[in-house]
């Protein structure tokens, strides 16, 4: 069915920004209101849609739904061509819901509002073309759009040093476009008839066929895969290219850490998985093990910088690093439980990092900063409940107990893993450990204990608890009631791990 | 082998030259007044050193000479044959009167600039 | 007769050229603005004509002098638009002086008219001629800005290497004269098929007239002057020579080696006349080099043109990646760039000259906090030089991605990764400019700059076909493709 609902998604955001750009400007109070409002209805409207294209889906079926194509530009065989299936179904949730929250997160901004929720609309625009593309020009177009915004947001609206940070931001993420499009454009001259089209070339296209740099043939799959992980790995922050990510993290406003941390590394994964299952099966078979040692560090590392840290910011950061990695090696671990439970854990990990970030910035608005290893503090529990309980949610997620999001991924994931890498889950497990550890320390150091400091501390407004909402009701929906999203992820999986095998 | 009449022609043009001024300047007295010593300004007293910038005008002058010589120069080929093709087709003077009418725009540009103007 | 009719754009720019000389030197005062209209309705019939030489198929006229086919007609149709573009350009700068626009137009559509016949030239007199008219006039247009010293040295450099340029073409040229006894094109290149040239002469022909087309085009080894010329003329001026010289280079390499050295047919990247020359070497070097040193440049400016001057520069260097693959695709991609980078670089340029006629300064630390002044002209700035570079979403990113795909498809692996490197480092460089652009965001840095109608106007005239070439790619690479295919043997 040819219905246009995935690029009403995609293009209403962009729609809305473009709309920011022609509004005159309001003299005195009402300045920012028209803006404002002009941009969650925008990102809402995208976002109803995503959550209708979501419902809408067909729970046992593999193939592509709501899928849209034409021929865009027939020389160059590059076709619009967008389409949801098991894999990005999830992260077109986690879009529609983040967005409108960040947007609402950063209403009362007093400078530069107007700029700032214009780029997150296209932020939006980009995250959900690049997550519903299922041509791999269109692919790479989305993704290349969507690193430029982050220059910005993080350079005009962030800390002190925040000219370095999005600098450093910048610069990663070109080199991660690049790598990834060396490798998109030797895919598509490695298949005769030249194509884009990840339908066209799914499964065993690139079989046989070789490349010959400097001389020796290197197998173009082998090549393109690991141009392709490496441009990934540098914008998902993966260890060892993260640097660039912890300072973002430090300077970027908590709107856009949310953006960065809860969005930018979940679409990331995911297009590895994407590319990874369906180009190059072969060299996935054969790097699995790799991949789950990469992630495997990865949740080591995260978590013992994690346990280390005195800034929320910092915490969650490392903690976003180590909860990837755990998808990684559910991505590594070729077993159809590991598997669901990693796309599964990216919603997850999306979701509970989302609510941590905008818990940090709620928290250094009220604090005036962000540190909780301080001696000063403690006993905020009394004086705001609802914060303290919003926070509790968010860490019982990130934590993986049961009832919350985080449990159902953790679960599947190590349930998957264990035949193939048994390794990796001990170290899984006890990275859990170790994040129980310093989060219930983080907590009590916080919220628990005598009240001590004075200065006032006002507990979550009517605003922030609607925009909480959305991310509270979806780690709770996720963790109580998981069968209709696993359905509708699993037959995906289990037909792109069966034409592995 | 041709071309020996040429080298002694070259030889003794040389040595004529040479040895006419070297002669004067080996026997020739030297009795150098601060007069004598001026540069030679067919007979009028030099006002100045020559060492200072020349006005612009003449190097115009010399463009603008150099460009309608040129148009000139482009004039004589088309003479000669112009009595032969215009038996032929009358349409070799109008071609020479666009040439012409294209450097006339030019000409008729200088001149309104002033750039013919002396002062 | 036929023959004038399919020359008709030429002949209409030269009489506006005549009419706006003699306009300049009739009129006084405030009817001098009338030449500017009288030159835009000119420019504006030339360009329907052009149109209109589509229904013509190609020939040669004037006994093969001049070659009328697709990439002619390209190139006319460019040139032309570059030309109104310019014209409008230095309406609304206040580098040129009210009072000496005309003589500015007259110098536009006379650099526009040696570059439509350079597009056209099928023998080699005459691409002489117009290179070096082109230089001339360029020569004039750099050092506009009489009382700036800046603008006398840019002349001063430009004359100079293009001299040197001029002298190393005459001499290519004249080897190539002295080899064959023929000065068409098309008759050397049957010549030189049944009797190739030796290995030298050919070796020494070749490299003469690269480095020449090279001082054109800026690519290295002759891309130093290209920095200080661009920057140190006014504005407007930067523009037409940013596209037009580099274009007007590109339009007679094409022909050049094309028809001259290549096999009819465009299949492969046979050059079976030039034996064995290793003219793709010499290719590849110059791009890689080009492309790396103009990025590189670009990143340590501290002025808004020179910065975009180094990346005109490196683009160069990408551009002649698609003649080095010698075969349809690439050189379809190469107009397609040119054409893209018509409107980004002037789109960049212009917004870049108003940027200086409020300051009365480039640097980019008088540019900070022009994103907070007028957010109208900073962003199209931005979007313009987005577009240049190549990175989604505008439409340089296909231009791109095509031309690196045609050398991917080669298996030029080392000069690909070249080119991504650069197409980073340059994506860095765009981000420091913007980065100054934005300032402190805190603070306001000075008055707001109220945009003009007639700003936005142009500024949306620029910005529509650059964006309908990203929508309609396939359209524009179709009309590209058509273009090289009826190219005449």
């Amino acid at each position: 069915m040819n219905n246009h609902l995935i690029s009403l998604m995609v293009l209403l955001p962009l729609l809305g920004a473009i709309a920011q750009a022609f509004l005159p400007s309001f003299p005195g109070e009402g300045k920012d209101r028209v803006s404002r409002w002009l941009a969650i209805s925008a990102s809402i409207a995208s976002s109803f849609c995503g959550l209708v294209l979501v419902l809408s889906m067909a729970s046992e079926t593999a193939e592509l739904q709501a899928a849209e194509r034409f021929t865009w530009i027939g020389s160059y065989a590059i076709t619009y061509e967008m389409g949801l299936d098991g894999l990005n179904v999830l992260l077109v949730l986690l879009v529609s819901i983040v967005f409108p929250v960040l947007i609402a997160s950063e209403w009362n901004r007093a400078i530069g509002a107007k700029g700032m929720f214009s780029l997150f609309l296209l932020l939006q625009t980009s995250f959900a073309g690049a997550v519903c593309a299922q041509d791999l020009f269109l692919l790479f177009f989305f993704w290349a759009l969507s690193s430029l915004p982050f220059y910005f947001l993080i350079g005009i609206w962030g800390g002190e040093e925040r000219e370095s940070a999005a600098f450093r931001t910048i610069t990663t993420a070109a080199f991660g476009n690049a790598l990834l499009f060396v490798s998109l454009i030797l895919v598509y001259y490695s298949v005769e008839p030249h194509s884009f089209s990840i339908r066209d070339l799914a499964g065993t296209a690139l079989n046989g066929k070789f490349i010959s740099v400097f001389g020796s043939d290197v197998p173009i799959s082998g090549l393109a895969f690991g141009l392709a992980g490496a441009g990934l790995a540098l914008r998902a922050a993966v260890w060892p290219a993260h640097a660039w990510f912890t300072h973002a993290a430090r300077e970027a406003p908590a709107s856009v850490f949310v953006a960065l941390s809860a969005v930018t590394i979940p679409v990331a994964i995911y297009i590895f998985m994407r590319l990874s299952y369906t180009l190059f099966p072969d060299t996935l078979l054969a790097a699995a093990s790799g991949i789950v040692a990469i992630g495997a560090l990865n949740l080591l590392i995260g978590g013992i910088s994690a346990a280390a840290q005195g800034d929320l910011r910092m915490l969650g950061a490392y903690l976003c690093m180590g909860q990837a990695g755990l998808v990684l090696i559910g991505v590594g671990s070729l077993d159809s439980a590991g598997v669901v439970g990693a796309v599964y854990q990216n919603l997850a990990l999306g979701l509970g990092l989302a609510g941590f970030g905008l818990f940090a910035g709620l928290m250094s608005e009220r604090l005036g900063h962000s540190r909780f290893l301080e001696s000063g503090g403690g006993g905020l529990a009394l004086r705001g409940p609802m914060i303290a309980l919003v926070a509790g949610i968010f860490v019982a997620s990130l934590l993986a107990l049961p009832g919350f999001g985080g449990f159902i991924g953790h679960a599947l994931i190590v349930i998957g893993s264990y035949p193939a890498h048994p390794a990796a889950v001990l170290v899984a497990l006890a990275a859990l450990l170790l994040a129980t550890y310093y989060l219930f320390i983080m907590y009590r150091l916080l919220f628990l204990g005598k009240q001590n400091g004075a200065g006032s501390f006002t507990d979550l407004s009517l605003r922030e608890r609607a925009y909480l909402f959305p991310l509270v009701a979806g780690i709770v929906l996720c963790g109580m009631y998981p069968k209709p999203l696993l359905e509708l992820v699993r037959p995906t999986v289990l037909t792109l791990l069966s034409a592995m095998k | 082998m041709a071309y020996i009449p040429v080298l002694i022609l070259l030889t003794l043009g040389v040595l004529i030259g040479v040895g006419a001024l070297g002669v004067s300047a080996l026997l020739g007295p030297k009795f150098p007044t601060r007069k004598k010593d001026l540069p030679y300004e067919c007979g009028q007293t030099p006002i100045t050193d020559a060492r200072h910038r020349i006005p612009a005008r003449f190097y115009l002058v010399a463009i603008l000479f150099l460009l309608f010589d040129v148009e000139a120069i482009f004039f004589f080929p088309w003479a000669v044959v112009y009595k032969k093709y215009l038996t032929i087709n009358a349409f070799i003077l109008i071609e020479m009167a666009i040439f012409l009418a294209i450097l006339l725009v030019g000409y008729f540009y200088v001149l309104r600039k002033g750039a013919l103007e002396w002062e | 007769m036929r023959e004038l009719i399919l020359i008709l754009p030429e002949i209409l720019l030269a009489l506006t050229l005549a009419f706006v000389i003699l306009g300049e030197v009739t009129y006084h005062g405030e009817r001098l603005r009338l030449i500017s209209v009288t030159a835009l309705l000119g420019l504006g019939s030339a360009f329907l004509q052009a149109l209109l030489a589509y229904q013509y198929g190609a020939e040669r006229v004037f006994s093969g002098t001049l070659v009328v086919d697709g990439l002619s007609l390209f190139f006319r149709l460019f040139f032309i638009a570059l030309a109104m573009i310019a014209v409008v350009m230095s309406l609304h700068s206040r580098e040129i002086a009210p009072s000496r626009r005309p003589e500015y137009i007259a110098l536009i559509t006379a650099g526009s008219l040696g570059m439509c016949i350079a597009a056209s030239a099928a023998n080699l007199l005459l691409a002489f001629l117009a290179l070096q008219f082109i230089n001339l006039v360029g020569y004039f247009l750099a050092g506009y800005s009489k009382r700036s010293p800046r603008s006398n040295e840019a002349a001063l450099k430009f004359l100079i290497v293009g001299a040197v340029a001029g002298a190393l073409l005459a001499y290519g040229m004249a080897m190539l004269f002295a080899s064959t006894q023929l000065l068409n094109i098309h008759e050397i290149h049957r010549t030189l098929v049944s009797t190739p040239l030796a290995a030298t002469a050919a070796l020494v022909i070749f490299l003469l007239l690269f480095l020449a087309l090279a001082f054109q085009m800026t690519l290295f080894p002759m891309h130093l002057w290209a920095s200080d010329v661009f920057s140190g003329a006014p504005t407007p001026a930067t523009a037409f020579l940013a596209i037009g010289v580099r274009a007007a280079g590109f339009a007679l390499a094409i022909r050049f080696l094309l028809v001259l050295f290549a096999q009819p047919a465009l299949q492969s990247g046979e050059w079976q006349v030039l034996g064995g020359v290793p003219w793709q070497g010499v290719l590849a070097l110059a791009s890689g080099v080009t492309m790396i040193a103009g990025s590189l440049l670009a990143l340590r400016q501290t002025a808004a043109k020179k910065m975009v001057a180094n990346l005109v520069v490196a683009e160069s260097g990408f551009l002649i990646m698609g003649l080095l693959v010698m075969n349809e695709i690439g050189v379809s991609a190469l107009l397609y760039n040119l054409l893209v980078q018509l409107f980004a670089i002037a789109g960049a340029f212009y917004v870049i000259s108003h940027f200086v006629n409020e300051v009365r300064s480039d640097r980019l630390t008088e540019l900070r906090g022009m994103l907070g002044r007028t957010v109208f002209q900073s962003v199209c700035l931005i979007l313009f030089l987005v577009s240049l570079i190549g990175f989604p979403p505008m439409p340089g990113f296909i231009g791109k991605f095509a031309l690196i795909g045609a050398a991917l498809q080669q298996q030029r692996i080392g000069l690909v990764s070249v080119a991504v490197l650069a197409f980073a480092l340059s994506a860095i460089a765009l981000a420091r400019l913007a980065f100054a652009l934005i300032g402190d965001f805190k603070k306001l840095s000075g008055p707001p700059i109220a945009t003009p109608l007639r700003t936005k106007i142009f500024l949306g005239f620029l910005m529509m076909p650059l964006l309908l070439t990203g929508i309609f790619a396939e359209q524009a690479l179709g009309w590209a493709t058509k273009s090289i295919g009826s190219i005449l043997w």
